[in-house]
């Protein structure tokens, strides 16, 4: 059971390949806490 | 050791935290392979799919094979690991745990460091330490030890903890009961499903990340496109001092649960009414529980194209999300009773009027 309660909708989930583009020296970005915009 | 305890120690010794379950998925391949024709979507979860007397309506029964662990982020000069928690930790129950880093040249024993209460002053020692300033200590003195040790950054963290039989006999004791009690019971039903017919075909499925966001879930549930699901999940037992009963009155062996609420699913209620109906006409004993901070795959399979008839079945554990939960043998072999008599139910007709 996931502690994550928020509703769907306000998780937003972006491709990796974004995410290098917009914050270009980051690596990793492996839970949706770190994807919150 | 009989069959089923055999399999919880299995799948729960197994590691697999979120986005790295290829262990546990091959513990699942070991006992699917044979019950069914065993598939795998393209990130990870895997499905077994029974056809019964009737190839439809097709029913899904997800059990996540994922369990919450961490991700090597950084290391530091003085050789310790920073990491990121990939599901919902508890800050409280991390220190002075051990660990297993899983890197490309084998697992690394260690420990989530703890300042020892003889440095701490009396106002710090009531402060509780936030994972964002905790570590994960190997032993090492120096990066350069680290990386000769294997450690990578992304490499993989999981809990450190045996499967154990408590005094009682009844009771068991590990790791990872969220959920690999699910994904045990996806392959307890699927083999009593072998001697005996049902009018429907059944695919059970091990997802992966659900805890990080239902994430296999919502890629499976394509894969299969089911009229019908039910997910199998480690529930909370209440039955702990400091829970009060109007937050968990689910107790350990007091029978399955039937979720009738969670924070992204309310469940088709024909089907929650079938599952009680039928217990009560078996007699077998089931409780109500609700969780108003925390989710189930069911919220991405209820949505899946326009809806999907959904409830969750439960196996109560205590200290879920810890490294060492505990949950009752009689709920298990309860809950399974009560999955193969629903399922068996579950034809063209009965899952049809769920929806009307």
């Amino acid at each position: 059971m996931t502690a994550d309660d928020r509703p769907q909708a306000a998780v937003c989930l972006l491709p990796s390949a974004f995410l290098q583009f917009i914050v270009p020296n980051s690596q990793f970005f492996p839970t949706e806490a770190q994807c919150l915009i | 050791m009989d069959a089923v305890i055999e399999l919880l120690k299995e799948l729960t010794e197994a590691h697999g935290v979120p986005g790295y379950e290829a262990p546990v998925r091959a513990v699942m391949h070991k006992y699917l392979d044979g019950l069914g024709e065993v598939s795998q979507d393209k990130i990870g979860s895997i499905i077994c799919r029974k056809d019964g007397t009737a190839q439809s309506p097709r029913v899904m029964l997800a059990g996540h094979m994922d369990e919450i662990g961490f991700m090597v982020k950084h290391i530091t000069d003085e050789g310790f690991l920073s990491f990121l928690p990939l599901g919902g930790w508890f800050d409280q129950v991390l220190l002075g745990q051990r660990v297993i880093v899983k890197t490309s040249q084998g697992d690394v024993v260690g420990v989530i460091g703890a300042k020892p209460p003889h440095l701490l002053p009396a106002d710090e020692r009531k402060k509780p330490v936030e994972k964002k300033d905790m570590y994960i200590d190997i032993g090492a003195s120096s990066r350069e030890e680290v990386q000769a040790a294997g450690v990578r950054p992304g490499d993989p963290v999981v809990p450190r903890a045996d499967f154990t039989i408590l005094a009682n006999g009844k009771t068991y004791l590990s790791k990872a009961f969220d959920n690999r009690v699910g994904s045990a019971l996806v392959i307890s039903v699927l083999q009593e499903l072998q001697k005996i017919p049902h009018p429907n075909s059944v695919y059970g499925v091990a997802t992966v990340m659900e805890e990080v966001g239902v994430r296999g879930a919502t890629t499976s549930v394509r894969a299969i496109d089911p009229d019908v699901a039910i997910v199998l999940e480690s529930d909370i037992a209440g039955d702990v001092p400091g829970i009060k009963a109007h937050e968990s009155s689910v107790k350990l062996g007091k029978g399955p649960t039937i979720m009738i609420y969670d924070a992204r699913m309310i469940p088709n209620l024909l089907l929650r009414d079938l599952l009680f109906e039928t217990a009560k006409e078996l007699d077998i004993p089931v409780q109500v529980s609700y969780v108003e901070g925390g989710a189930t795959d069911g919220a991405a399979i209820h949505l899946h194209g326009t809806g999907v008839p959904t409830v969750v079945v439960g196996v109560a554990a205590r200290h879920i999300h810890s490294h060492s939960a505990i949950l009752h043998r009689d709920d298990y072999d309860n809950a399974l009773k009560l999955l193969v008599a629903v399922v068996k139910k579950l034809d063209a007709d009965t899952v049809r009027s769920l929806t009307e």
